[in-house]
């Protein structure tokens, strides 16, 4: 069976052609051979496994080529936001796609792949900065066509708690729990406060998506991450270098 | 009445220090230890706090039982007017102790005490790559009185803890990101606008080689043989040295398969065209 989709729960048969893409699962005697190729890049796990289930989702984009950050850094047109109010506006950021394989209620990560060539950036000095995962993104006000497997949607709401003018041009997010709902397209919510030019909080939030969306599984739970490395800022980032081109020094 | 202590025969009368206790020396002998106690448990307290993170357990618990012991030991000096000892024969022999303990473990102390302003200055942690006078490794151990380094040979190093509080050390994954620098020539016929061109995509196309800040490719040099072009490349500390690794023959290869060489050290001699300048200068001669 070829499936045309490629996120979804799939049972330990599944070969799936899309795009760039393609995943095989296949038994061979006593075990499952788990093959994947991607942008010319290719995987192969072996699954010792009788009875479970493939899961294929959009995960949190921190983790190729390896994890080094746990930060991701949206840039896009400034914006000038208005004082003391609340906008929504839309962003893309990057999806990588991960594999999990699911047996006895117990994920694991199998795979991470993306079609996409990460890129990484600063965000900082480079003392106290953040390395981060970078993305370029225009503005959108409605919800923008994307192709769910390079892109998703960042349903992003912009509160200026200021008595001035705030000018933005970038989001940093810390991945503390990136909750990504994927169907038609992938979605992501998040909220930033801006307090000045300089001075922004961004949270991820746990927003459910739309009617008949599924919520992904993210990469850092199905690691089995400890919660000391993830939850010390709770999902908070303080964004103190600056919400433009021009970044403090501190 | 002072009961005196019997130092020369070493025997001490508690019994009699017992009995010349009043019920207000034996309270205040009591308070002024419980104060030390209260003490002592908030000071190792609070080490536990904030150095258990940074310490190894086992030197902790040293550091710990010699803040204990110190602090009680200064509540039992604070409450020894109260035994009504006199304390004279045991201070000189302990003056004299001290004054010997005192050199024969200079260099423990002071280590000890480096090692105490290191765990609190934190200028490396466990697992950094570091450089230390001509040491240069990674981290292994911060201990109380030494650090021990594994060098990338793979080579156990002991440093003492004063050594490295009074060298110059150099952490290279101490901040989050760090530069690297190329120092490519190309021919002289070759366009050097267009190898910068090649040089920043190749850059561009690799995820690790920073966004921000911005990489740097531009002619630093005319050099002898070919011309300098100076590459700034900023990358995450931990990755930098992969990194610097992988991309050069990146570079390499992706200028010679556009064309762009990478000369070897040369000089042109023209040593055919002055000889066949003489020759013709001697061919004018003959002529004439």
């Amino acid at each position: 069976m070829i499936q045309f989709t490629v996120y979804g729960t799939y049972d330990y048969s599944c070969h799936i052609r899309e795009d760039e893409i393609s995943i095989d699962v296949e038994r061979t005697s006593r075990y499952l051979t788990y093959r994947r190729m991607c942008r010319g890049e290719s995987a192969e796990r072996t699954i010792a496994s009788e009875k479970g289930s493939i899961i294929i989702n959009p995960v949190e984009p921190l983790n190729l080529p390896k994890k080094v950050t746990r930060y991701l850094e949206i840039h896009f047109n400034p914006i000038f936001v208005e004082p003391e109010t609340t906008r929504q506006l839309y962003l893309t950021f990057p999806v990588e796609i991960g594999v999990f394989i699911r047996a006895k209620e117990d994920n694991d990560l199998l795979d991470v792949f993306s079609p996409v060539l990460p890129k990484y950036s600063l965000y900082g000095p480079p003392d106290y900065g953040r390395v981060t995962r970078w993305h370029e993104s225009s503005i959108y006000p409605d919800v923008p066509k994307t192709d769910p497997l390079r892109e998703g949607v960042l349903d992003l709401t912009l509160v200026n708690e200021g008595k001035t003018w705030i000018e933005v041009s970038r989001a940093v997010f810390v991945n503390a729990g990136m909750t990504i709902w994927y169907g038609d397209y992938v979605l992501m919510s998040a909220k930033m406060e801006l307090y000045s030019n300089m001075v922004a909080e961004t949270k991820i939030l746990s927003t459910p998506g739309k009617n008949g969306m599924t919520r992904s599984i993210p990469a850092y739970s199905a690691r089995k991450v400890s919660v000391v490395e993830v939850v010390p800022e709770k999902g908070v980032f303080l964004m103190e270098f600056g919400l433009g081109d021009k970044i403090a020094d501190n | 009445m002072v009961t005196r202590l019997q130092t020369t025969n070493s025997t001490l009368d508690i019994a009699a220090i017992v009995a010349n206790l009043k019920a207000y020396d034996i309270i205040a002998i009591a308070v002024i230890l419980i104060i030390a106690v209260i003490i002592a448990k908030i000071c190792t307290t609070f080490l536990k706090k904030k150095l258990s993170d940074r310490m190894e357990k086992s030197d902790l618990n040293v550091l710990n039982s010699i803040v204990w012991w110190s602090i009680i030991l200064i509540g039992i000096f604070f409450a020894s007017p109260h035994f009504k000892i006199d304390l004279s024969g045991l201070l000189v022999a302990g003056g004299i102790l001290a004054v010997i303990i005192g050199f024969a473990s200079q260099s423990v102390v002071s280590n000890f005490v480096s090692g105490i302003f290191l765990i609190i200055e934190r200028p490396m942690k466990i697992g950094d790559n570091i450089n230390i006078g001509d040491i240069t490794g990674n981290v292994e151990h911060i201990q109380i009185l030494s650090t021990i380094v594994r060098t990338f040979e793979g080579i156990y190093v002991r440093v003492p803890n004063e050594k490295v509080f009074t060298s110059n050390i150099k952490n290279y994954v101490s901040n989050v990101a760090r530069r690297f620098d190329y120092k490519i020539g190309i021919s002289y016929r070759d366009d050097a606008d267009r190898a910068i061109m090649i040089i920043r995509d190749i850059i561009e196309h690799e995820p690790l080689a920073l966004k921000n800040p911005e990489p740097l490719v531009f002619v630093d040099k005319l050099g002898d043989s070919s011309v300098d072009l100076l590459i700034r490349i900023w990358a995450p500390s931990k990755e930098w040295y992969d990194l610097k690794m992988s991309l050069l023959v990146k570079i390499k290869t992706a200028l010679e398969a556009n064309g762009v060489e990478i000369p070897y050290p040369q000089q042109v001699v023209w040593v055919q065209q002055a000889k066949s300048a003489e020759r013709g200068r001697g061919h004018e001669d003959n002529g004439r």
